[in-house]
């Protein structure tokens, strides 16, 4: 699914010009480091089992916090509803053809929404959607050839539980770590053969790029990081 | 919270079983590109890894991009005689981990212009040589001299396999023999044009493959390889043998040798002789003799007399006694003419239809080369005599102009000094470059030079008829140049991606020139697990 930029523009001003719901903490800061086990055959064949490894930072606000009524209160505590916006960068290395090094290199931007319980007062936990553009591109270079170097934009949608910890809490701030397990599913891009330092299309003979084929990032990913909430 | 817990452990579950993709073996192979390959319109590349022949097309304006998927472990290929197909012979392998597959040693029959589907024929052991005969419907597989590798319980150096590239596979096609042996293994194969044996009652066109070994040539009839072959001892006389070169003539099912530790060219006739011993009997014998070349001799070439076209001659260059002797093939009468160096270079000019051959002393690198008439041979009054041309570098090597009286002379190692010899005029035309001469071809109407050096990313042309030189500036230095039967040249970059240059023709200009990159690479994602 791939978010308009329109929409985005929306996003992200019903973020900044909403008032803040009733709570203890209305903004909260993320940053994150996460793993990503990719499903696709095309990532293997470039990074083979390798894992992408990426870091990211993200921002999320909260719309709205409702307790629920009778016992459930006990047992969910305040139940959150949340939008985030995330930036994350990544990447992977590998080899192919014994010779030959690679590398998977991943940027996505999403936004989204978020559904948190604090059944206690250190301790939440929530499920998350989003969606958002990312770029995938990937390199191969090694014997002797002039680096392959392409990247395309593409959609990129992702949900996850997560689980917060605040050992740092008090009633207008929080200091937490998080961890999140999700599914990350982009867009298929087709490569080319573009080398990376290409020559001047003016001054260089017309030139035909063959594709490499189609690069998918998909799959499993897990993160954990640390977070401020104020 | 159970909810929770519950999602999170069908979260964690999910993950578990998700596994991360695995990817084909094919990447994570050694790899192993044979090639290019130069076919009539095309170029082709075999990709030992990903088991795939690539061909670029260039037939039409934009090249396209051809596969053919092929066994396993490609070690060997080679282009047929009329460069249409290409035979690659694949190892195979034994299925010992996740993705490999139990496949023989196969000799794969990759049809690039006809559309036909590839062929495989199961050959038994994993050769590493090709022969192909002129015709291209026979191909014999056979071991380098490095013999078998070291798989495999046993191993057979001698063995070959004779394939019927006319005919489907089958479990008579192809035919595994094993040739006498007197302690050495084959060296080389020669297979001859199609001749039939005079007299004989098969009187069809066979071809014979001459199995070329350390004192010992063995005449196999490829045609009908399940026959006896006819071995031929080089060491009567002691001494070792080494046999270097056969040159054939077809009409007379006549066969000439020359070795290295021989006084003499070896005259083989395939003579009648009737079969006795059953089915597997051949029915010819060689039958030898000895033409008085008088000396070791280092260069042999037969041609035909352009008086008399029914009348061969062998020409045999012996550097020890400094003469070239012209021996009549058909009565073995020789005359020899001696020549101020120690020749072992015989080039004939025009190639179809030789009226004159220059003769080279390349070991000695000596300045000068020599003309022989070749017109007046038949003429046993005639004075037979060299005219002598200095060239005013050494000489390390003469290259015929095809469609010309031209031959080119290369002066050094390094081919960075060049001459272009006139036959007409007996006039030699220096030539200097840029550097090495790494690679050269001549274009197929014949009327340029275009040649090429590792390290300037140019293509160099000499317009032969005035020898005129011109360059094109490339964006990338080459690493060949192939002139195809279209006209078109294609300057190859070496990359492991594939990346090459494409020319129109010799007068392009750089507006006129394409570029394609990637194409060895080309749909590697897209690949099935």
């Amino acid at each position: 699914m791939r978010l308009h930029p329109i929409g985005l523009t929306v996003l992200l001003a019903l973020t900044a010009a909403a008032a803040p719901a009733a709570a203890d903490e209305t903004w909260r800061l993320d940053a994150w480091s996460s793993t990503r086990w990719l499903g696709d055959t095309s990532a293997a064949i470039l990074v083979g089992g390798n894992t992408l490894g990426a870091g990211g930072v993200g921002g999320a606000r909260r719309w709205l916090s409702i307790e629920p009524p009778g016992v459930l209160a006990d047992w969910l505590g305040h139940v959150d509803v949340d939008s985030y916006l995330a930036a994350e960068w990544g990447g992977a290395d590998g080899e192919v053809f014994a010779g030959l090094a690679t590398h998977i290199d991943h940027a996505s931007y999403t936004a989204g929404g978020q559904i948190r319980i604090r059944p206690l007062s250190w301790l939440a936990a929530g499920v998350r959607a989003g969606a958002g553009a990312a770029r995938t591109g990937a390199t191969v270079e090694g014997g002797g050839m002039a680096s392959i170097d392409d990247h395309r934009w593409t959609s990129v949608s992702s949900t996850a539980i997560r689980i917060d910890v605040a050992p740092l809490h008090s009633q207008r701030f929080r200091f937490g770590v998080s961890t999140e397990l999700g599914y990350v599913a982009t867009g298929a891009v087709e490569l080319h053969a573009y080398p990376a330092d290409r020559p001047d299309a003016e001054r260089s003979i017309p030139t035909m790029y063959e594709s490499i084929g189609h690069l998918d990032l998909d799959g499993w990913q897990w993160s954990i990081g640390a977070n401020v909430a104020f | 919270m159970k909810t929770l817990t519950r999602i999170v452990l069908v979260l964690i579950l999910a993950a578990l079983t998700g596994c991360p993709a695995e990817r084909p073996p094919a990447f994570d192979r050694d790899r192993l590109l044979l090639g290019p390959i130069p076919l009539k319109d095309r170029l082709a590349w075999v990709d030992s890894a990903l088991d795939r022949v690539v061909a670029l097309d260039f037939t039409a304006d934009r090249p396209a991009v051809l596969t053919r998927d092929i066994g396993r472990s490609a070690v060997y290929a080679a282009p047929t005689p009329d460069r249409a197909r290409v035979l690659v012979i694949t190892r195979g392998e034994e299925a010992l981990e996740r993705g490999q597959v139990d496949e023989p040693p196969q000799l794969w029959d990759i049809d690039l212009e006809g559309g036909n589907p590839p062929r495989a024929y199961q050959v038994g052991s994993p050769f590493d040589r090709i022969a192909v005969s002129a015709d291209g419907s026979l191909a014999v597989t056979y071991f380098s001299q490095g013999g078998p590798d070291d798989h495999g319980f046993f191993r057979n150096p001698n063995e070959l396999a004779f394939i019927n590239l006319a005919q489907e596979p089958s479990p008579t096609n192809p035919v595994l023999k094993t040739v006498r042996s007197f302690g050495s293994t084959p060296t080389g194969i020669m297979l001859s044009p199609p001749m039939a044996v005079p007299g004989a009652a098969d009187a069809g066109l066979r071809t014979f493959a001459f199995v070329l070994a350390q004192n010992v040539v063995t005449i196999v009839d490829a045609t009908h390889p399940e026959r006896i072959e006819a071995s031929i001892r080089l060491d009567v006389d002691g001494g070792n043998v080494m046999p270097r070169e056969v040159v054939f003539a077809p009409l007379s099912a006549t066969a000439y040798l020359r070795s290295d530790g021989a006084r003499d060219v070896l005259e083989v006739v395939l003579a009648n002789d009737p079969p006795v011993g059953g089915p597997l009997s051949n029915d010819f014998r060689p039958v030898l003799a000895e033409l008085g070349a008088g000396s070791g001799p280092a260069d042999i070439a037969i041609f035909d007399d352009i008086a008399q076209p029914d009348r061969r001659w062998v020409l045999a260059a012996t550097p020890g006694t400094r003469e070239v002797v012209v021996i009549d093939a058909d009565t073995a009468e020789f005359r020899k003419v001696d020549v101020p160096d120690p020749v072992d270079r015989i080039v004939l000019f025009p190639g179809d239809r030789p009226t004159v051959a220059v003769l080279a002393a390349i070991g000695r690198q000596i300045d000068r080369v020599h003309l022989l008439p070749l017109t007046r041979l038949s003429d046993e009054l005639a004075l037979l005599d060299v005219e002598t041309i200095q060239v005013g570098q050494p000489v390390r090597d003469v290259v015929p102009v095809p469609g010309s009286e031209l031959a080119m002379l290369v002066h050094d190692d390094d081919r960075t000094v060049l001459g272009l010899l006139d036959l007409t005029y007996g006039s030699v035309s220096p030539l200097q470059g840029v550097g090495r001469l790494d690679s050269y071809a001549f274009t197929a109407s014949g009327e340029y030079l275009v040649g090429t050096t590792r390290q300037v990313a140019r293509v160099g042309f000499l317009e032969l008829a005035n020898l005129h030189p011109t360059d094109l500036r490339l964006d990338t230095a080459p690493t060949a140049i192939f002139a195809l039967a279209n006209g078109k040249l294609v300057a190859d970059h070496g990359a492991p991606a594939g990346h090459v240059t494409i020319l129109p023709g010799p007068g392009a200009g750089r507006d006129e020139a394409q570029v394609l990159d990637g194409f060895l690479l080309a749909g590697i994602l897209d690949q099935e697990p």
